[in-house]
């Protein structure tokens, strides 16, 4: 195979979204400096982008637009949503897949739920000025962010948000804590109520050290939670960043 | 980009995808189209992670030789 095909051939795996976590960031910052990469990247999106076409069309629910107005009119700096909306291209070409399925209900939808990516980012980065808050993404491949965790270390208090996570029917999202002090096994932090609203939780009897170093998971399991005490389902995995770099 | 030329497009790309063997094509659509992961499309196939990636990579090369651009 030449290097041309093997740009070809990673670029088309980058639009398909089938690259793993690592093999993906290397390619969001190999195209910054590879124009090469960077065009064979566009014209796998643009070869593929017609079948977005078959996604199948949902009505939103009707509360979405009087949120987002709502966090529209909220006040924002400027320049960082800017740089919120154009340093990760690679979450607005996922997030143009799940537009897709809005667009019928309305043309603006996908600018608007662009704008809305970058405020709720832009929103958990607000918090640095605390050097005790953290935060988590729970995150796979070419999903944008399903959950974001956040949590004030001195407080104990958890918020998470369900960005892209819907429940399925019959499903539980549950939330799991895997640290060395805690042994080999995951231990669990409690089935998520996933509604519209952000879910809070206080992590009693955790101290702030285990919970830095700590991995976070949420995994799918039958409705009510895990029948075994452990993950059963897909999982997706966080670990905590500090919001004050 | 106007209606109908989308369709076109789509046309042309459904013409290519009919050209790879349907599983193929159905790991093309389900990882573009629902976000499956190669490990997702290795449980939905019964296949090891590296099949999925050699079919992925022959798929690819496949349509892009078919669409020509």
């Amino acid at each position: 195979m030449t290097d041309r095909e093997d740009i070809e051939i990673l670029a088309g795996e980058y639009v398909l979204g089938t690259l793993d976590s690592d093999e993906r960031v290397a390619v969001s910052a190999r195209r910054q400096r590879e124009p090469l990469l960077d065009r064979a990247i566009h014209d796998w999106e643009r070869r593929i982008a017609p079948l977005l076409q078959e996604a199948d069309e949902i009505e939103p629910p009707p509360e979405l637009f009087a949120q987002i107005a709502a966090r529209l009119d909220s006040p924002m700096p400027s320049d960082a949503l800017k740089s919120a909306r154009t340093s990760d291209a690679t979450a607005l070409a996922s997030l143009r897949r799940q537009v897709a399925t809005w667009r019928s209900a309305a043309a603006g939808a996908s600018l608007i739920a662009a704008s809305l990516l970058g405020f709720i980012v832009v929103g958990e980065m607000q918090l640095s000025d605390d050097q005790q808050k953290y935060v988590a993404v729970f995150q796979e491949g070419d999903i944008p962010p399903t959950f974001l965790l956040s949590i004030d270390l001195e407080t104990r208090e958890m918020t998470i948000r369900p960005v892209t996570a819907v429940r399925p029917d019959g499903k539980d999202y549950q939330l799991w804590i895997v640290a060395e002090q805690l042994g080999p096994a995951p231990r669990s932090l409690g089935v998520l109520e996933v509604g519209t609203a952000p879910i809070r939780k206080r992590l009693e009897g955790y101290d702030a050290e285990l919970l830095q170093g700590a991995t976070f998971g949420i995994s799918l399991e039958p409705e009510g939670g895990s029948p075994t005490g452990k993950p059963t389902g897909p999982a997706l995995h966080g670990k905590l960043i500090p919001t004050a770099l | 980009m106007d209606v109908l030329e989308q369709s076109e497009d789509l046309r042309k790309l459904y013409a290519c995808l009919d050209g790879l063997e349907q599983e193929r094509r159905e790991a093309v659509k389900l990882a573009y189209l629902d976000g499956f992961s190669r490990q997702d499309l290795a449980d939905r196939f019964g296949h090891p992670v590296g099949t999925i990636k050699t079919w992925l990579h022959r798929s690819l090369k496949q349509l892009k030789d078919c669409l020509g651009t």
